[in-house]
């Protein structure tokens, strides 16, 4: 594996908001510079793709998967713009394979069963993730491209960056955002 | 951006909340960006709303940071994992080539079906780590290509032999048969069948429990090619000779497995086949060449799709006139460790039959275990309670056990408690077991699972002598309305509340879609119902516990047990009047206008009463607002009737 050129380098770190994308020692091959950013961007992305997939080891795999891709699509390629909504894309898309993949039965019946019922079937110890069911019922209202729309800004990306993850324009972001937080607002209101 | 400045100035324009949002990430463009900011500085309504929708995203932030697990990111040797994964990477071909091609799958079977031979040769070491390397192969698969029919049968295949056939432990599955009648869609069951495969040897026994309870085993040798009659063996007759003969021929035996399925299809006649994907399950459709002398017209395997476990076989027949269905469901499939006592059952079937008690064990109970001699259980009505007794009551109160849940506590008549019990969820059984097992003298506890059920479980009849019609709400599935099952009419109060839900999503200001509010609808109706079910279920617990502990069982408990009791029986008390005062309070806001128009009547201390007035209550709940029968315009009357009964029972 050859080594990058200052000029890629420093469009990675550009692309990625990072002050510099550099191994210590010197000699960077691309392998160095994808486990840099991979420990770097890690746990912005993770947070991202966990909301989705809610589990962390598959959360962790697929993250894994899209720096694997990452990998390869830096491979050859001297063209490195959009890098970083490239590979929220990416990650998005395979968390949505992953969610189409699991038994979305279970999640829709624990989904419209409002929380008394929790009561009945689940036990006490298991208080934490009956919580976690509650914080999630904040965001039911939103529907998949506001909530969408609104962890991704969470993560610091730009509206065109949103804009090429989701492909939709960058004024739709403006609007879904706008919708997003206003039903989020309300419901809050209701729940508290 | 709207344009700031109309025709004059003097009528600024506001931003709306998208504006105000783009100015606060900074993107909206010079021009609309300084005319925004000049727009703020005169506009204190705009200013106002600015920080609200700042402290929008604080809260957005906030829950979405408590959506993380605690310790999130995860920490771990991650980054050396994934090094490690991205030099693997690197060395691997590039991903067009991953893509395995049928040709590799077939020749893959054939290695794994080698693998099984060999494993069968004793020379397990060898097997195993073949198929080790066949597994590495199948999960390096990308699973990204359109797959066809025979691709899913061929890797559905290849899985179960992994898992099944080379498994390390006994596999034991158990399957049903039902005929359908297309034209009636009469349901008849047929019997059942349990399998149970040596890990060690070929040895499979085979015991088959026909519809009138008849129950046959024998054990095979699965590499023994002569089986004569052996295919006919589970059920005499019960097939049309025609299918009898194909089955045969094809060398099926009724079992829900891939091998089975494809040597069922092998002699079709035809090579059509599909392949349908519906949620979770694959759906494999196999049609016969017409005038297929079985008299099959098709056969359907249904596949987990994301195991490749099969689930059922449907052959759909017909002999011109009529047409039926043959229906094998897998209820179960489990491995277990080959225990000595299984070993021994292989060791001597292989010579002679088990006997038929052995049989039992080794298919877990298959058929029912006839109950065994020992301390039986009394009735409350024939025994004393203890303080024993009441401990292991409180210990099932603070669980929820009383809840809804088939949980009894019976005396035995050699003076031990037994808790037996039916629950839905094996996380339940836990938690029950537990509660118990930290008591200072914790009772025997036989509490099932469904699944535990079909296998060797005997329920007693209930001690308290309350089982019949009343308990009928207990086996109700609990209340699901999807948005989707929604339309107008079929739930009494569905445009009172889709009203009512339309107001506010106007008042709020927002675009809602009418999905929307059908979700709010189909939210609150199932938390309406699903309360009221609560209420009911402490009601029931109240009256339990007064046959229970009756005046006439309680003499010899000590003060302190009996203080216990009262505290329950509270408990139970504040929950229902809780949860009523909750209703009226839901149900007042949505329909104002019959609320207030109760009697004021008080309850007596009569838990019989109670449960009556409750168990009215959640009648009035679900035929509200479930999907019913009912005519909107007694929905009104029903409405003030259930708002009277919750005053009364509040």
């Amino acid at each position: 594996m050859g080594t990058m050129t200052e000029d890629s380098l420093s469009n990675i770190a550009q692309a990625f908001r990072l002050e510099e994308v550099r191994v210590p020692g010197g000699k960077q091959t691309l392998e160095d510079i994808v486990g840099e950013l991979y420990e770097k961007v890690r746990p912005s992305l993770l947070a991202y793709v966990y909301q989705m997939v809610i589990s962390t080891s598959d959360a962790e795999d697929l993250v894994q998967i899209a720096f694997l891709k990452l990998f390869d699509h830096l491979k050859g390629k001297t063209e490195v713009s959009n890098l970083r909504s490239w590979l929220y894309r990416v990650a998005h898309n395979l968390a949505i394979d992953q969610i189409r993949r699991v038994d979305r039965r279970s999640s829709l019946i624990q989904e419209w069963f409002p929380d008394g019922v929790t009561l009945v079937i689940a036990e006490s110890a298991e208080e934490q993730l009956v919580r976690r069911q509650q914080i999630e019922s904040a965001l039911e209202v939103l529907n998949d491209r506001e909530r969408s729309c609104l962890m991704l800004r969470a993560e610091g990306l730009s509206y065109k960056e949103v804009s090429e993850v989701l492909g939709i324009s960058a004024k739709s972001v403006s609007v879904y955002l706008a919708r997003g937080l206003k039903k989020f607002e309300v419901n809050n209101e209701k729940t508290t | 951006m709207k344009k700031l400045h109309d025709v004059e100035s003097l009528i600024p324009r506001h931003l709306d909340d998208a504006d105000l949002i783009a100015l606060l990430d900074g993107e909206l463009v010079p021009p609309s960006q300084d005319q925004a900011r000049e727009h703020l500085e005169s506009c204190w309504n705009c200013r106002t709303r600015l920080n609200s929708v700042q402290d929008s995203i604080q809260s957005f932030l906030r829950v979405r940071q408590e959506l993380l697990p605690d310790d999130f990111p995860p920490s771990g040797p991650f980054l050396r994992q994934f090094r490690q994964r991205l030099t693997d990477h690197r060395q691997k071909p590039t991903s067009e080539s991953w893509k395995l091609t049928e040709a590799v799958w077939t020749l893959r079977n054939h290695l794994l079906n080698a693998a099984f031979a060999l494993k069968r040769h004793r020379k397990p070491l060898l097997a195993l780590a073949m198929a080790f390397v066949i597994l590495v192969v199948t999960f390096a698969d990308p699973f990204n290509s359109t797959l066809s029919a025979k691709t899913i049968l061929m890797r559905a295949s290849g899985y179960e032999l992994v898992r099944v056939r080379l498994a390390s432990d006994v596999v034991r599955s158990r399957v049903r048969l039902e005929r359908i009648d297309l034209s009636t869609e009469k349901e008849t069951p047929l019997g059942e069948i349990s399998l149970v495969q040596d890990c060690r040897t070929p040895l499979v026994s085979i015991a088959v429990q026909s519809a009138l309870g008849e129950v046959k085993e024998k054990t095979v040798d699965a590499l023994d090619a002569d089986l004569e009659g052996f295919h006919a063996f589970p059920f005499p007759g019960v097939f049309e000779d025609s299918l009898g003969k194909y089955f045969a021929t094809q060398e099926w035996f009724p079992d829900v497995s891939i091998a089975g399925y494809q040597s069922l299809i092998a002699g079709r006649g035809t090579d059509q086949d599909f392949a349908i994907r519906q949620g979770d399950l694959i759906e494999l459709r196999h049609p016969f060449a017409p005038g297929h002398p079985s008299g099959i017209t098709e056969v359907q395997l249904f596949l987990d799709a994301g195991t490749y476990t099969p689930q059922q076989i449907c052959m759909f027949v017909s002999d011109g006139a009529q047409r039926w269905e043959y229906r094998l469901i897998r209820d179960s499939l489990e491995f277990v460790p080959r225990s000595a006592e299984l070993a021994e059952f292989f060791s001597r079937s292989a010579t002679k039959t088990g006997s038929l008690q052995e049989m039992q064990s080794v298919h877990n109970g298959f058929p029912e275990s006839k109950s065994s001699p020992g301390p039986a259980p009394l009735s409350y009505f024939e025994s004393k309670a203890t303080d024993a007794e009441v401990s292991v009551a409180v210990a099932l109160h603070q669980v929820d056990a009383c809840l809804g849940e088939e949980v009894n506590i019976f005396p035995m008549s050699d003076g031990s408690i037994l808790v037996q019990g039916l629950v839905d969820w094996p996380n339940r059984q836990a938690v029950i077991q537990q509660a118990l097992s930290a008591l200072a003298r914790p009772p025997q506890v036989k509490v099932y699972t469904p699944m535990d059920l079909k296998a060797d479980a005997h329920l007693y009849d209930p001690p308290d002598q309350l089982h019949g019609t009343e308990l009928a709400f207990l086996h109700q599935q609990g209340p699901i309305v999807m948005p989707t099952g929604l339309s107008g009419g079929e739930m009494p109060l569905y445009d009172r509340l889709f009203e009512y839900y339309s107001k506010r999503a106007k008042a709020s200001g927002l675009r809602f879609t009418p999905e929307d509010i059908q979700k709010n609808v189909a939210s609150f109706s199932n938390q309406v119902v699903t309360l009221s079910r609560q209420a009911l279920f402490h009601a029931w617990a109240v009256k339990k516990l007064e046959i229970e502990f009756s005046p006439d069982r309680v003499s010899q408990l000590s003060t302190a047990a009996l203080h216990q009791v009262e505290m329950i029986r509270q408990d139970h008390r504040r929950q229902v009047s809780a949860i009523s005062r909750r209703l009226t309070t839901q149900l007042a806001e949505v329909v104002p206008e019959v609320y207030g128009s109760s009697s004021q009547s008080k309850v007596g201390g009569d838990s019989e009463n109670l449960f009556q007035l409750v168990n009215r209550q959640y009648d009035l709940t679900r035929q509200l607002f479930t999907t019913s029968e009912e005519e909107p315009n007694t929905a009104a009357r029903d409405m003030s009737r259930l708002m009277a009964l919750l005053h009364q029972i509040n």
